[in-house]
């Protein structure tokens, strides 16, 4: 399979809060084809919950300042977290659509020697691994298989919805990141609710810790409904409210630690890439689940 | 408390059309959204009477309350809404014209800071801290370089956000905690 | 005063008569309401009907220009000058009679065709009933009953059916559908496919013993594919003709039924489909509906298999039904304790079908009392937007619903979700302005009415519209309801769009009427608006021949002439906009009627 290069753009979590992701998005999507190249000054996104909340503008001039480096590198975007993915495409099809807010975003970016030209695409990890490498690809790859565990996937709601903009998913049928864990010999199990939010985003966090662990709470009773072995996400933002989350609940007596896996740091693992590089860093522990079905302390 | 219609501001539906939630007027108060919000369970955000308030221009009942910083964006109301009447952007545009009042939450504050001060919406030292832990390369995000920083800080100077969202020049990060990031 | 009123059209007479009056402009209305009144009007003096004009300042003045008055009256000024100068050059014309055959093809069995055909029948009429599954009966045959009054739906739609096949008036065509249509009003001609049975339905004698030794089960469509039949099947107990067919894609030929018919009805060797033509004067098109496809829907997870659909639900209830009348759990043959109805599924919903299917509040209100009737310690929830009980009796029976104990739940249902052998039905019950949830053992869905598929097929064959749903257009929603823009055809029943059994039956009796009174006299009297051809200018260049949509226009050889079949042509203008030499002549829209038009509009005229 031909090398394809993609931009990637890590965000602020993953390379600020969960390093451990950043390694294993490095070091398994080139095993696949997929080479990544850093979009060097890339700062947040930025968040529908602050700047989007406040003026459309103050939000679409700092993603198109994001989206204007990654123009000049000539590779399409890589988005590794909902959040970004959700904010960043939605910003590229609204700007490559709309003359006079390009206009009126580039008469700013002006100011920083900057311009956003509406030149590349805009795709998250998932589309990357699903539609471009493949499934088969991924099979090929991995040498461990996970038979046995079950795991239970969330998608997070930005990489479905809204989806007439994203088109990345059937929004009420996603099955993409399924397929992938189920690449991994895992299984994909059953839960209620699955497309339901897992209450940390639009600055719910941190308006009201405590709504936002009651919405997480519901979101890990149905998850257990089908006692699985793992949680796989690939938002970094839902997999930060899962790992702290459930040490909130803990905190309160609550009974949840389910380990949390970003899909690439299974991925990796299943590659026989070192724990320590790609899944090191939880407050919810994970070791029981590695040690358990790939034998690594 | 009675509540007399016909002394409600008339004005509020037009600024939620002009500030995105231009399809309010297709909601037939089904409560689809409501049906599948995340908070609504757990909270005062109850979307589908925000969208009635909203068409009867019961702005003090919206504006003044925190509720409708409470979303969590998940876009579900949206994605289902039978009339494509936009809840989501409906409560965007309710956000707008409430910080335009100077109403808006610390967290939100909080965030805004951050990206302003250290280019990213959380705290930058202990991400390299962790990010030798683990082995990760050298960052050289915006948060790596003052360079970065100050293109940030030029670009949000000329935007409204400044002073919607209170940013400060002298500004210390509360903490390590993640506040927000979508 | 209103021009349109007895005294209105008596000033017109007065003026006609007393002041000698030779043209007449009215300034008012659309022609399509208005126009034939004046006619009348002037027709009832000396004065012929086609030296009136109508100009329309209303739907195209008025109306578009309503925030603009004062430029509004200027153009009105304007239409009402084109109108008066188009006058000047009107001719008098007299109407063209045409015979009219009087036979109709009526396509579609169900309740409203069924109406259709036996009215007409009864007056007379040769009909000609198409329907494309064995059976006659349509949706109405699946239900068990019936709102209002809970009559049952076999008991009261069987005995009509048996008149259809007694009626010597009827020929009816079942497993049939039609294939061309040719022709115009009064003088239709029709071909139908009659798709092979491989069963001689004159030997054939209903016994069903060819269905008992057939070893090949199938999916059974009529109980909604939650029983077998076999490749060798009749439809269902009551069906009308009681003959059997076989599925040709099902079969796997191995003679047993050909074996056991004692009459020698089988012969599976029989392959081709049949054709029938015949003649008719006038069609009526009663298609019916097909139900939303839940699955678009995925939320409400009709994968499971305790997620039903209305008509599910209503052949599980019917004593000769996949369950025998009882209600069960498809996962476990079980009673179910708890169940929810989810109205408007595939209704009012702009990413399905926008409009309200009209039948599914009271349906589910039936279901909800013949369950309680039945059951009465079930629990059963009904989850609404807003109940539209609009027909005579059914408040009533809206409430005879609540006071049995069920329970209803204002708010639109968000998904469900299996909890071990239970569904989670999650939503919103806008009185308590809360999330409330329901765990229920059986979920049925309430879903939309749509307009069948191969509806736009047929709109073309017929020549008539469809609506933005894809349901046939009537001419006018208030006063020509079952016409359509094909003079000649009408439409009844559910194929114009979402009703009930009521509303189906009176457009079934309302078409038969229209179609009696088009028929009644064997001629009719259509507007004269046809082409003429004045031979003397006529360079037999054949432009016209070639752009004649209608094909009504014709060179003949022997005589070098072209001619105008006037039974065919619609006056569309568009030969005698083409000719070269000028020779063709569009009856009361000839060049210069137009040109005085065009004159006073652009001003030439002072």
């Amino acid at each position: 399979m031909p090398a394809t290069d993609y931009a990637l753009y890590t965000g602020c979590i993953i390379p600020l809060r969960y390093p451990d992701i950043e390694n294993s998005i490095r070091e398994t999507m080139p095993l696949l084809g997929a080479n990544v190249f850093d979009i060097v000054g890339a700062g947040c996104c930025p968040p529908g919950g602050a700047f989007w909340s406040v003026d459309e503008i103050s939000g679409l001039v700092q993603s198109a300042r994001n989206l204007s480096i990654a123009e000049l590198m000539n590779k399409d975007l890589m988005a590794v977290c909902n959040g970004c993915f959700c904010y960043l495409k939605n910003s590229n099809l609204l700007l490559k659509d709309n003359q006079e807010k390009r206009e009126k975003v580039n008469t700013i970016l002006n100011q920083i020697g900057r311009k956003y030209h509406g030149t590349i695409s805009v795709y998250h990890l998932v589309e990357i691994l699903h539609d471009k490498i493949g499934v088969e690809k991924i099979k090929e790859s991995t040498k461990i298989k996970l038979d046995g565990a079950k795991a239970a996937v969330h998608y997070g709601c930005h990489l479905l919805r809204p989806s007439d903009h994203l088109m990345a998913e059937n929004p009420e049928k996603p099955h993409k990141l399924d397929a992938l864990v189920e690449a991994l010999g895992m299984e994909s199990v059953y839960y209620p609710k699955k497309l339901s939010c897992c209450g940390a985003g639009g600055g719910m966090r941190g308006n009201n810790p405590n709504a936002t662990l009651k919405i997480l709470e519901k979101k890990l009773m149905n998850i257990k409904y089908s006692e699985p072995d793992c949680i796989v996400t690939c938002c970094p933002f839902c997999f930060l409210q899962f790992d702290l989350g459930q040490k909130g609940l803990r905190d309160k007596g609550e009974d949840f630690c389910i380990p949390v896996f970003y899909y690439n740091q299974l991925l990796g693992l299943s590659m026989g890439l070192p724990k320590k590089r790609i899944a090191s860093i939880s407050e919810t522990p994970r070791d029981g689940f590695i040690k358990k079905f790939y034998g690594v302390d | 408390m009675k509540i007399v219609l016909n002394e409600t501001n008339e004005e509020l539906v037009n600024k939620v059309i002009q500030y995105g939630g231009e399809n309010i007027y297709k909601c037939f108060q089904c409560g689809m959204c409501a049906s599948g919000c995340p908070v609504a369970g757990d909270t005062d955000h109850k979307i589908k009477r925000t969208m009635h308030q909203v068409l009867l221009g019961l702005d003090e009942q919206i504006l003044d309350k925190k509720a409708i910083w409470l979303c969590t964006t998940c876009f579900m109301c949206l994605e289902r809404c039978p009339q494509n009447a936009g809840p989501t952007e409906v409560i965007f545009a309710l956000r707008r014209i409430s910080a335009e009042k100077g109403i808006i939450p610390d967290a939100q504050i909080e965030v805004a800071n951050n990206i302003y001060h250290l280019g990213h919406a959380v705290t930058v030292e202990k991400g390299i801290k962790l990010r030798d832990k683990v082995g990760a390369p050298t960052l050289n995000t915006a948060g790596s370089d003052k360079k970065y920083i100050d293109e940030i800080q030029k670009i949000i100077n000329t935007t409204k956000s400044f002073k919607l969202l209170k940013i400060k020049k002298d500004w210390k990060p509360k903490g390590d905690e993640v506040i927000a990031c979508d | 005063m209103y021009l349109c009123s007895e005294q209105g059209q008596n000033l017109i007479k007065d003026d006609i008569q007393k002041e000698g009056i030779t043209r007449v402009v009215a300034a008012c209305c659309s022609p399509r309401t208005h126009e034939e009144i004046f006619r009348k009007t002037l027709n009832s003096t000396d004065l012929n009907k086609y030296l009136y004009e109508q100009v329309n300042i209303r739907d195209q003045c008025s109306w578009p220009h309503i925030k603009d008055k004062e430029n509004a009256t200027k153009k009105a000024m304007t239409l009402v000058k084109s109108g008066v100068y188009r006058a000047i050059e009107l001719e008098p014309l007299e109407d063209r009679k045409l015979p009219v055959l009087k036979s109709t093809l009526v396509i579609g069995g169900g309740i409203s065709g069924i109406n259709a055909a036996l009215d007409l029948a009864r007056d007379g009429y040769k009909v000609y009933l198409v329907e494309k599954n064995p059976s006659i009966g349509g949706k109405m045959a699946q239900l068990d009953k019936t709102f209002p009054t809970n009559d049952c739906s076999a008991c009261i739609l069987a005995p009509m059916m048996v008149d259809i096949s007694n009626n010597p008036n009827v020929e009816l065509l079942t497993y049939s559908e039609v294939e061309n249509v040719s022709g115009h009003i009064g003088n239709y001609h029709i071909v139908v496919r009659k798709k092979q049975t491989s069963v001689d339905w004159n030997k054939c004698n209903g016994c069903g013993d060819c269905s008992i030794v057939c070893p090949v089960k199938v999916d059974n469509e009529f109980n909604c594919n939650m029983d077998k039949r076999k490749a060798i099947y009749i439809q269902f107990q009551q069906a009308i003709p009681m003959k059997a067919v076989i599925d040709k894609t099902k079969c796997i030929k191995c003679k047993l039924c050909e074996k056991r018919c004692q009459v020698g009805a089988i012969d599976i060797t029989k392959n081709d489909d049949e054709y029938v033509e015949f003649d008719v004067g006038s069609i009526i098109v009663a298609t019916g509906y097909d139900l939303f496809d839940p699955n678009k829907k995925a939320e409400y997870d009709y994968d499971h298999p305790n997620v039903i659909t209305s008509l599910e639900l209503e052949r599980m209830m019917c004593a000769s039904g996949p369950t025998k009348g009882e209600i069960l759990r498809p996962s476990d043959n079980r009673v179910p304790h708890t169940v929810s109805f989810i109205q408007c599924v595939g209704s009012r919903d702009e990413k399905t079908n926008d409009y309200c299917s009209r039948i599914c509040c009271t349906y589910s209100i039936k279901h909800a009392r013949l369950l309680k009737e039945k059951y009465p310690d079930m629990d059963i929830y009904i989850h609404y937007i807003d109940l539209r009980c609009f027909g005579k009796g059914y408040e009533e029976y809206y409430r005879m619903a609540r006071e049995k104990g069920v329970k209803f739940i204002r708010g639109r249902i968000s998904q469900v979700d299996s909890i071990g052998d239970r569904l989670e039905v999650s939503g919103d019950d806008d009185t308590l302005g809360e999330q409330i949830s329901v765990i229920a053992d059986l979920v049925v869905l309430a879903v939309a009415m749509e307009s069948p598929k191969g509806s736009k097929n047929l709109a073309n064959l017929l020549n008539i519209s469809t609506d933005k749903t894809g349901f046939f257009k009537e001419i006018h929603p208030k006063l020509k309801p079952v016409s359509t823009d094909s003079d000649g055809i009408f439409i009844a029943g559910a194929c114009q769009g979402p009703k009930e059994i009521p509303d189906a039956v009176s457009q079934g009796k309302a078409a038969a009427s229209a179609a009696s009174s088009l028929m009644s006299k064997g001629e009719i009297g259509v507007e004269p608006l046809f082409a003429q051809v004045i031979d003397e200018f006529c360079a037999k260049c054949r432009t016209c021949e070639s752009l004649c949509t209608y094909k009504a226009i014709k060179y003949i050889e022997d005589e070098n002439k072209i001619e105008v079949d006037i039974a065919l042509c619609k006056g569309c203008g568009v030969c005698s906009a083409a000719c070269p030499s000028s020779a063709i002549k569009a009856n009361h829209f000839t060049n210069s009627q137009v040109r005085m038009q065009i004159l006073a509009l652009t001003g030439g005229l002072k």
